[in-house]
């Protein structure tokens, strides 16, 4: 499906099939298009080109109060002239369910969200939380055959977000809703989701799930997005052996057939920061790049390095603090060898 | 710090005691003297009659008992809330139109409701005079259109005067109108389509209920405004039919009486600040803490 | 794209009443856009119907007008009376909107910058002449200035006129003033600058435009006043607006619809200014 306005094509032929009860989120930087995908699949906006099905049917041209899919907006959108009952009775008697029916759902939903007693509070009366929550109750009063939830986690601190993370799924679970999430939250994607599907510039770059779009990235941009990672400039030297080889920054790795690019040529590796481990001399076995510690800093959990190799790569390392052995780590100006703990997790990419 | 040179220092040393709030007072006294005097000497006016002695309210008595100033006074109501409720239907869907379409839309829509709100009331009133006669624009139409055989009255009559007030005061009911639904979230509107609302029942169920406090406040304006209008209905309405303000210019500076002239304007500004307070009572009874979460 | 729930019990299914849905959605837009544009076209038409009627070759009026010619302004011109009565709104419009400035400019300060006691009263009272009907302040006015014993004259008619004037300059200049971050008047004292140089380079130039849009607005509402004008010009004093609205009451004639399009080519200017100094949107929330 593409979506243009004028000369800027917003969403440009994506694919994508969700399954049902399938948890999947469109994660991408501001402006990638998946909040203009979004509002298609929703009915707000009109594809340009292709199609939206729906459980085997072609909804292009059905208006949005017909398709039966419910939506959390990013401010809650909740009703503030309504109390929270007549918030979540909304949908009901938009479907014209006889009033019996509609107290009843109404007071399973406030016991499903644990907000049992709050039916007559106005949402202006709540929290965050509690407002976010009234919202998932009233999209769930009307059982939609989709959810699609829109950075629905954007106005809570950090704290409340997480809580909220996994509130949501513990409900959405058990009811196997297929869901559709959009956040720009990669840690928030990861955790939730069935599957990834990384987004920029209009299109789909991978779809997969989040352990495959960590681990195996197709491509540098996805690379790059999520989670941190070392990218060096590298030569492709052509197969040798069981893998492929590769020049990086001046040292030479072996790395798994299947790493990625192929051949010979220009290219980028990719390390990520907790695959490279910080010794006092290059360990024997292994290639190892040599520099200089430049800082050391001090995270919570983990330490996280930084060190100049071959006076220009800046290689980022981290490494868990418990491991540090007896919390001494290494400190700036300090003459160290850097190399990589575990080969099979280097990416190659063709160089842009 | 930089110094300042002789001249300078003068004028720093008298601005250091110059307290920031002492410059709302030349406004201040200005509108104090000039404003707020004369409205209090109009009130003392009107409670005083010529031949009696002291506070009385012999004027009241005297207009409130007279048929013929009931009657005007009745017609200036009846007109004025007449005209404002044509200006909310027709300035609500245009605020609402305001509210869904993009910046060439909205620069558009402010500079036709601003250039007649800058425009001469007389001019306005003398367009309406050229469109609404016997060989103006609305009659051509109807005639070449068939659906009269003679050209209707419309000038100088009281349906006259309801068309062209209300084009005179839409501006003002529609600015407070586009200013509350401005402020109104978007996705109010599309959370209630997505459960299931068609576009109208959204609209009606959400969007109206929530735009109370803009149509409060474009209806106490426009009333206001609507029922102390002079010009429009003196020279559309012609001699054929009066209106309080044009009581209250006939009392003053053709009849002289000027205890009539001040207990007149007393009764209009009362009538209006009652409807200004009953608006506000109802606003009130809507209000939904922030709107929009 | 597809999806697919295993929900055991969804309620209702998608794309029922197809049809009828889209009948009722076309049916509210056509009734929202009619209305509106209808609006539009009344609000439009009125002023367009004036202008164009002024541009008649001929001795009277109508609309179409038969035959297009400058003829009238030309005429306009030789008017000695539209001329004079001219000159008198002109000259009290620009006396009324300097003094209006110089006080609406100095009471904004206060207004958003302080805290004192009765600030909101007061705010509320500096903006009261432009609600109170100008009918009630006309007559007001007139028995204050007859009982203190003061003949009628122009500086008589101008210091009304800025009574209810003064509020426009107030509102945008405030307004353009609380849109000032307050970060600029502190970068610049921090770079050196006192108190009287920060006024002058920072704050100052920033708020032009809304001081010029608020001195506009007040010049021609000056400029078309009427209804004051009536009360307190006296037998002996014309401006323009009174001129119009004696020609027009004796005749309908195309020299009045000649100085009609006089005045709304003027309304039109000060519209063009006030987009170009602020923005007709951000005016809207003024």
């Amino acid at each position: 499906m593409t979506r243009r306005y004028g000369a800027v094509t917003a969403v440009d032929r994506v694919s994508l099939d969700v399954g049902p009860g399938e948890f999947v989120t469109l994660l991408g930087p501001s402006g990638c298009g998946k909040t203009t995908l979004l509002k298609c699949i929703a009915g707000f906006l009109a594809p340009s080109e292709g199609e939206v099905v729906l459980r085997a049917e072609v909804i292009n041209d059905v208006l949005p109060h017909l398709r039966n899919i419910g939506i959390v907006f990013q401010h809650y959108a909740l009703f503030p002239h309504m109390t929270v009952a007549d918030n979540i009775a909304f949908g009901l008697r938009m479907r014209k369910r006889p009033r019996a029916e509609i107290g009843r759902r109404v007071a399973e939903m406030l016991q499903l969200v644990k907000l049992g007693g709050f039916g007559g509070r106005y949402p202006h009366e709540l929290s965050g939380g509690q407002q976010q929550r009234v919202a998932l109750a009233r999209v769930l009063a009307v059982e939609p055959v989709l959810l699609l939830l829109d950075e629905p986690f954007g106005a809570l601190d950090k704290k409340l977000r997480v809580e909220m993370q996994l509130e949501v799924k513990q409900l959405i679970t058990p009811l196997r809703m297929t869901t559709i999430f959009v956040t720009h939250d990669q840690e928030e994607a990861m955790r939730m989701s069935d599957r990834v599907a990384v987004m920029n510039a209009g299109r789909i770059i991978q779809c997969d799930a989040p352990a495959a779009i960590y681990d195996r990235p197709r491509d540098l941009f996805v690379a790059d997005f999520i989670g941190n990672s070392n990218l060096l400039d590298a030569k492709l030297l052509g197969a040798g052996g069981d893998g492929l080889r590769v020049v990086a920054a001046g040292v030479e790795l072996e790395l798994p057939r299947d790493a990625g690019a192929s051949g010979a040529g220009e290219a980028v590796v990719m390390v990520r920061p907790e695959n490279l481990t910080v010794t006092a001399a290059a360990p024997p076995d292994r290639p190892a790049w040599t520099g200089v510690v430049a800082f050391a800093l001090h995270t919570g959990p983990v330490m996280e390095y930084e060190v100049v190799v071959a006076d220009t790569w800046r290689l980022r390392v981290s490494r868990p603090r418990a491991q540090a052995g007896g919390g001494r780590g290494w400190q700036e100006g300090d003459r160290v060898a850097v190399s990589v703990l575990d080969l099979e997790a280097v990416r190659v990419f063709p160089a842009r | 710090m930089t110094r300042g040179g002789g001249g300078r220092g003068l004028s720093r040393r008298w601005t250091r005691h110059l307290r920031l709030w002492q410059l709302v007072l030349p406004a201040s006294l200005f509108l104090a003297v000039y404003f707020a005097v004369p409205l209090v000497m109009l009130f003392w006016w009107s409670f005083h009659a010529p031949g009696v002695a002291g506070l009385t309210l012999a004027n009241f008595g005297k207009l409130l008992t007279d048929a013929f100033f009931l009657q005007t006074l009745w017609l200036s109501v009846r007109l004025s809330l007449e005209v404002t409720a044509v200006t909310l239907v027709l300035g609500f869907p245009l605020a609402y139109l305001y509210t869904r379409l993009g910046p060439v839309w909205r620069v558009s829509i402010l500079f036709i409701t601003l250039l007649p709100l800058l425009t001469s009331a007389v001019v306005r009133s003398f367009a309406w005079i050229v469109i609404l006669g016997k060989q103006g624009l609305i009659n051509a139409a109807l005639v070449a259109s068939g659906l009269v055989d003679a050209p209707v009255k419309l000038l100088f009559t009281l349906d006259g005067v309801r068309i062209a007030l209300a084009q005179v005061q839409l501006p003002f009911m529609l600015l407070p109108l586009i200013n509350a639904m401005e402020q109104l979230d978007p996705s109010l509107e599309k959370a209630a389509v997505s459960l299931g609302a068609s576009q109208a029942k959204a609209f009606f169920r959400v969007t109206v209920p929530l735009s109370a406090p803009g149509v409060v406040a474009g209806a106490i304006l426009s009333f206001a405004l609507t029922i102390s209008a002079f010009i429009t209905p003196a020279m559309v309405g012609g001699g054929s039919f009066i209106v309080m303000p044009t009581l209250i210019y006939q009392s003053a500076i053709v009849t002289l009486d000027w205890a009539i002239a001040s207990t007149t304007a007393f009764i209009l500004l009362a009538v209006a600040l009652l409807v200004v307070w009953g608006g506000m009572a109802i606003a009130r009874r809507y209000r939904y803490g922030p709107a929009g979460a | 794209m597809s999806a697919e729930t295993a929900a055991p019990s969804a309620v209702g299914s998608v794309g029922v009443g197809r049809t009828r849905g889209r009948l009722g959605h076309a049916a509210f837009w056509t009734v929202m856009w009619t209305l509106g544009l209808g609006a539009l076209l009344y609000l439009l038409l009125p002023t367009l119907i004036i202008v164009f009627a002024s541009f008649t070759a001929s001795d009277y009026i109508a609309f179409p007008p038969q035959g297009l010619s400058f003829r009238w302004f030309v005429k306009l011109w030789g008017f000695e009376e539209v001329r004079a009565s001219a000159g008198r709104s002109l000259l009290v419009a620009l006396a009324a909107t300097a003094l209006s400035v110089v006080l609406g400019v100095a009471a904004a300060f206060p207004l958003v910058r302080s805290r004192f006691p009765g600030r909101e009263g007061l705010n509320a009272f500096l903006m009261s002449p432009l609600i109170l009907p100008s009918l009630v302040y006309g007559l007001a006015a007139l028995m204050f200035v007859s009982a203190i014993g003061v003949p009628l004259s122009v500086p008589v008619l101008v210091l009304s006129h800025v009574a209810v004037i003064v509020p426009y300059v107030i509102r945008t200049t405030a307004a353009s003033l609380m849109l000032l971050d307050p970060h600029l008047e502190e970068a610049a004292m921090s770079l050196g600058a006192d108190a009287w140089n920060t006024f002058l380079r920072v704050v100052l130039p920033n708020l032009v435009p809304g001081i010029a849009t608020g001195g506009a607005f007040a010049f021609i509402s000056s400029f078309d006043n009427l209804t004051v004008s009536l009360f307190l010009a006296g037998p002996r004093i014309e401006t323009l607006p009174i001129r119009l609205f004696a020609m027009i009451n004796f005749d309908l004639d195309p020299a009045a619809a000649a100085i009609s399009a006089v005045l709304v080519i003027l309304a039109l200017a000060v519209v063009l200014l006030a987009h170009w100094a602020i923005g007709l949107t951000r005016i809207a929330r003024f």
